[in-house]
């Protein structure tokens, strides 16, 4: 029986999505593409200055949301203790697949 | 100040003198050949072995005259000398030109003066391993570094970094959407734009101007603005408003939306804070933006809730209530009038929110 849950979880395990990431990108601008799933920051001198990921819906959009005081609109990063990120408020594309989606700790749950 | 001596009689018998000033006076000489010696004698200064002799040509160089050179003078109108107490000279070049120079420096004025070059223009020094180094104005050069100074003009040109694409201006005000069209970017895409020049950054509208005078390049970067900020998803946007419109709108910070109800269309921004002296602090205010829009004007505005005065006294021309989505809204009576007329292509949505501000502060201005 022990054995059996453990494969159980072992299956989940493998068909559940990894948390996604953080990577740093030294600047005030985000690469072309992104090559993982991670969410990538750009950051120049200390200060945060957006942050993107491709699109989770699968679409293969490259989005991108602002994270800087001085602009409209913005969002703020928050990164727990093992490293996984979170954005707030919600990532709301306007146009397109129109994803609609919250990353809370390197996770996405769909609005 | 050089005054020209070239009428047919003088012709010869002066020539022009100046130190390194170049603040030329005519100097009267007896002989249209003289050495470099007879000129230090003519213009009077001693001990001459102390002095350098040089002569400014024509075509621009600026060459020594040694004591016992010759310049022959015929045919030559005002022959303009530089005379200065020097032991050595200091060579450089100007626009091309081979010059010697009598000091261990030259000022932005003098380079100019000798150079011929116009106040539009700015001055360089060539370098070898960093960019070229721009000469201040009222600064100078100091020529007696290792090597010959090369200095050139060229018209001013500022830089500006849009989204990594390098454009160039010959002028130092730069509207936005132009800079966008130059470095090839789409202004009508929508962007969130942010410039960032050494002091800071600051986002920027499409039609605002940029300033880039001060030092360093500046740069604009770019951000598709394609993603809402899911703080305000109930904003509803039935209908377009103008570019300006809805990057100003959203610059300001304001929670807006257009809807269409009935037969008309409405633009309602949000919390609208107030200027001390009403009974609440903030307010919806709406304005009907007609379908010929922008050729047509906006006029009026109207609130939700309706406001009063936190003194009770009445506020004129705002007794007509209007229903928009169900909701009375306040009607301000506030028209343009002779004196502000809408002005179609200049007036939009942003100008006519400096009209309901200003009203707004009228009504409650001590």
């Amino acid at each position: 029986m022990k054995l059996f849950q453990k494969l159980i979880s072992w299956v989940r395990g493998l068909f559940a999505e990894r948390p996604r990431g953080v990577e740093f990108i030294e600047g005030d601008e985000l690469p072309v593409h992104f090559a993982t799933r991670n969410l990538y920051v750009a950051r120049e001198d200390g200060e945060l200055w957006s942050a993107g990921l491709n699109c989770p819906c699968g679409c293969g959009r490259r989005l991108e949301v602002m994270l800087l005081d001085e602009v409209k609109p913005r969002w703020d990063l928050s990164i727990d203790n093992s490293g996984l990120p979170s954005l707030h408020p919600s990532v709301w594309i306007a146009d397109g697949c129109r994803s609609h989606f919250w990353l809370r700790h390197g996770e996405i749950h769909w609005c | 100040m050089s005054t020209d001596v070239t009428t047919e009689e003088s012709r010869g018998l002066f020539i022009e003198v100046a130190g390194t000033d170049l603040v030329f006076r005519p100097v009267s000489i007896a002989d249209r050949s003289p050495t470099g010696r007879q000129i230090l004698g003519y213009c009077d200064v001693a001990p001459r072995e102390e002095y350098i002799v040089l002569q400014w040509l024509s075509e621009g160089d600026v060459e020594e005259v040694r004591s016992d050179e010759t310049v022959n003078l015929d045919g030559q109108t005002a022959a303009k000398f530089i005379v200065s107490k020097a032991d050595r000279l200091y060579r450089f070049f100007l626009n091309d030109r081979s010059l010697s120079w009598p000091d261990r420096s030259i000022s932005e004025a003098a380079l100019r003066i000798l150079g011929k070059i116009p106040s539009a223009e700015l001055l360089y020094v060539r370098r070898e391993v960093e960019s070229d180094r721009p000469i201040e104005v009222g600064s100078s050069l100091p020529l007696a570094d290792l090597g010959v100074e090369s200095v050139y003009s060229r018209l001013a040109q500022w830089d500006l970094n849009v989204q990594g694409v390098t454009v160039k201006f010959d002028r130092p005000d730069v509207l936005v959407r132009d800079a966008l069209v130059k470095a090839g970017f789409n202004p009508e895409q929508g962007w969130i734009i942010v410039l960032k020049t050494r002091d800071g950054k600051r986002q920027v509208t499409i039609d605002e101007m940029v300033d880039l005078r001060s030092p360093g390049i500046e740069k604009l970067r770019l951000t598709p603005r394609e993603i809402n900020n899911g703080e305000v998803p109930q904003s509803r946007r039935q209908f377009r408003l103008l570019p300006v419109d809805e990057e100003g709108l959203t610059a300001r910070g304001l929670r807006w939306e257009t809807f269409v109800d009935g037969a008309r269309r409405w633009l309602v921004l949000h919390a609208m804070e107030l200027p001390p002296g009403y009974a609440v602090a903030s307010t919806s205010i709406a304005i009907e933006i007609p379908s010929s829009y922008p050729t047509a004007e906006l006029d009026m505005f109207y609130c939700y809730p309706q406001l009063s005065r936190q003194d009770g006294m009445t506020i004129p021309q705002t007794q007509v209530t209007e229903a928009i989505e169900g909701r009375g809204f306040q009607r301000w009576s506030r028209h343009r009038g002779a004196i502000a007329p809408w002005r179609p292509g200049l007036d939009n949505v942003i100008t006519h929110l400096a009209l309901v501000e200003a009203a707004l502060l009228r009504e409650v201005e001590v």
